[in-house]
């Protein structure tokens, strides 16, 4: 009987980390306390030196999963393909760098990691066999706005059903499932930027009939759909606003049919925890459902990104938003899988 | 268009900067906008407002340990140094005879060039600031 496990990816944790207010040992502790099964972590954000860190940070990190006895989720993994001046890196330098961070993630002691979208999909073919060797699973994430009809993402989708090995897979986003535009947003982007209530409003209607932006704007390039566009009245207050939504897909779940048995991790983005325990824009009943329906045993993980969404000088709930995700997450598996 | 960055600024560290006796410039104290640690070599510059007045790049220099200075425009060439998250690093701007004593309104805007997004991505945070000395 398959079971979906719950965990945290740190980066819900940001902000507590890179203030002081919790050290990394802190947050295994409170990931303890609450109840978590397993952890995702950035190890750009939190462990020095990524991704050759000093022995002293693996030993470390190995005496806080030892301590706090959790299981590892998911390793988030970058590609800086602009890191040098007046060029990308060639293939043979990606290639490189992301064999390095398969040894580290081995080292961590991780079997899944997440390459951020848009990692170019010929980097699976000469890593596969290093991938095998320290038994970890690339797996690419498909984020709203950067996933499914991007020809990126489409082309490592290919790449991997060509392949078709049990060390490539996915990572989808709950982005991909927004049922409305976070709330968190439309605020914040009133407030702040004075975007304007008619922009807000047509973005909304536009979810309410089962559409999305990004699929109004798909095909268009770094254009947008044109409505969207003719409302922009002042950049100034309603670029960023307008530009942001197509984040924000309001997907089938039948979109992820031909990939299930790819799905490794999945992130369980949340943009703002009512008051009420739901999330304001998305339904997790809806693909916890699925996933249980499709046999998919792996995490479901929460990534906390109303963070984005505070306005200035206000605290951000991270702790709060991190407690009630998880209450939600625990209430809906218990009455999909009774555990 | 930049965006609010509720982590560049940091609100110690702000103060006139003297060499050989003569105040030459101010520093601040930032932190990577972004999620996670990046190479310098990422970084696209800083625009720096202090009270309505603008400071050109070339003003502007870049430390993590406050003691060597590259100059914002060479970012470029230091894909060798990494920057951790929450790490605080010193921008020092030349600015003779310094800010005078007294609250300023601060505004320091951070180009970062995200490797899978199309564009150079800007992250500001405005704040008012003392100089005690």
């Amino acid at each position: 009987m398959s079971r979906i496990k719950r965990s945290v990816s740190l980066y819900s944790l940001q902000y507590q980390y890179m203030t002081g207010k919790m050290s990394l040992e802190d947050i295994f502790r409170y990931m303890k306390e609450l109840g978590v099964e397993g952890i995702e972590i950035l190890p750009d954000q939190m462990l020095h030196g990524t991704p050759e860190p000093e022995e002293e940070t693996y030993r470390e990190w190995n005496r806080l999963v030892e301590k706090y006895d959790l299981a590892l989720a998911c390793d988030d993994v970058f590609l800086n393909t602009n890191l040098y001046m007046n060029r990308t890196l060639t293939k043979r330098e990606c290639v490189a760098l992301i064999r390095k961070e398969i040894v580290m993630a081995h080292r961590l002691g991780f079997k899944v990691i997440r390459l951020v979208s848009m990692v170019p999909a010929w980097i699976l073919e000469p890593c596969l066999a290093e991938a095998e060797r320290n038994d970890v699973t690339l797996c690419i994430e498909i984020h709203g706005g950067l996933g499914f009809g991007v020809p990126k993402t489409e082309e490592f989708l290919a790449e991997m059903l060509r392949l078709n090995s049990p060390y490539i897979g996915i990572v989808p986003d709950t982005s991909l499932f927004c049922r409305r535009v976070p709330r968190v947003v439309d605020n914040y982007c009133r407030t702040l930027y004075g975007t304007n209530d008619e922009i807000i409003a047509y973005a909304d209607k536009t979810y309410e009939n089962g559409s999305d932006m990004f699929a109004l704007g798909e095909g268009r390039g770094l254009d947008m759909d044109p409505t969207l566009k003719s409302l922009i009245r002042d950049p100034k207050k309603d670029f960023f606003y307008a530009h942001n939504l197509s984040g924000y897909e309001n997907r089938p779940l039948s979109c992820m049919d031909p990939y299930v048995k790819y799905i490794r991790h999945f992130h369980f983005k949340l943009y703002e925890m009512t008051e009420e325990g739901t999330e304001n824009s998305m339904d997790y009943g809806e693909v916890l459902r699925y996933l249980h329906e499709h046999g998919y045993d792996g995490y479901v993980s929460t990534e906390y990104e109303g963070n984005r969404w505070v306005l200035p000088d206000r605290p951000i709930p991270e702790r709060e938003q991190v407690e009630k995700h998880q209450a939600l997450l625990k209430r809906e598996l218990l009455k999909i899988q009774g555990q | 268009m930049p965006e609010f960055g509720n982590s560049v600024l940091c609100e110690q560290g702000f103060r006139n900067v003297s060499e050989e006796g003569r105040t030459t410039g101010f520093q601040l104290r930032v932190r990577i906008s972004y999620y996670r640690g990046i190479a310098l070599s990422i970084l696209d510059g800083y625009d720096i407002v202090v009270d309505g007045r603008k400071f050109a790049p070339e003003d502007v220099s870049f430390s993590l340990d406050g003691k060597t200075f590259i100059d914002t425009a060479d970012f470029g060439k230091h894909p060798e140094i990494r920057w951790e998250y929450g790490d605080k690093a010193y921008l020092h701007v030349k600015c003779p005879g310094g800010l005078e004593r007294g609250i300023h309104d601060v505004k320091v805007t951070q180009r970062i060039a995200v490797p899978y997004l199309p564009f150079s991505t800007a992250f500001y945070q405005e704040k008012r600031l003392t100089i005690v000395q």
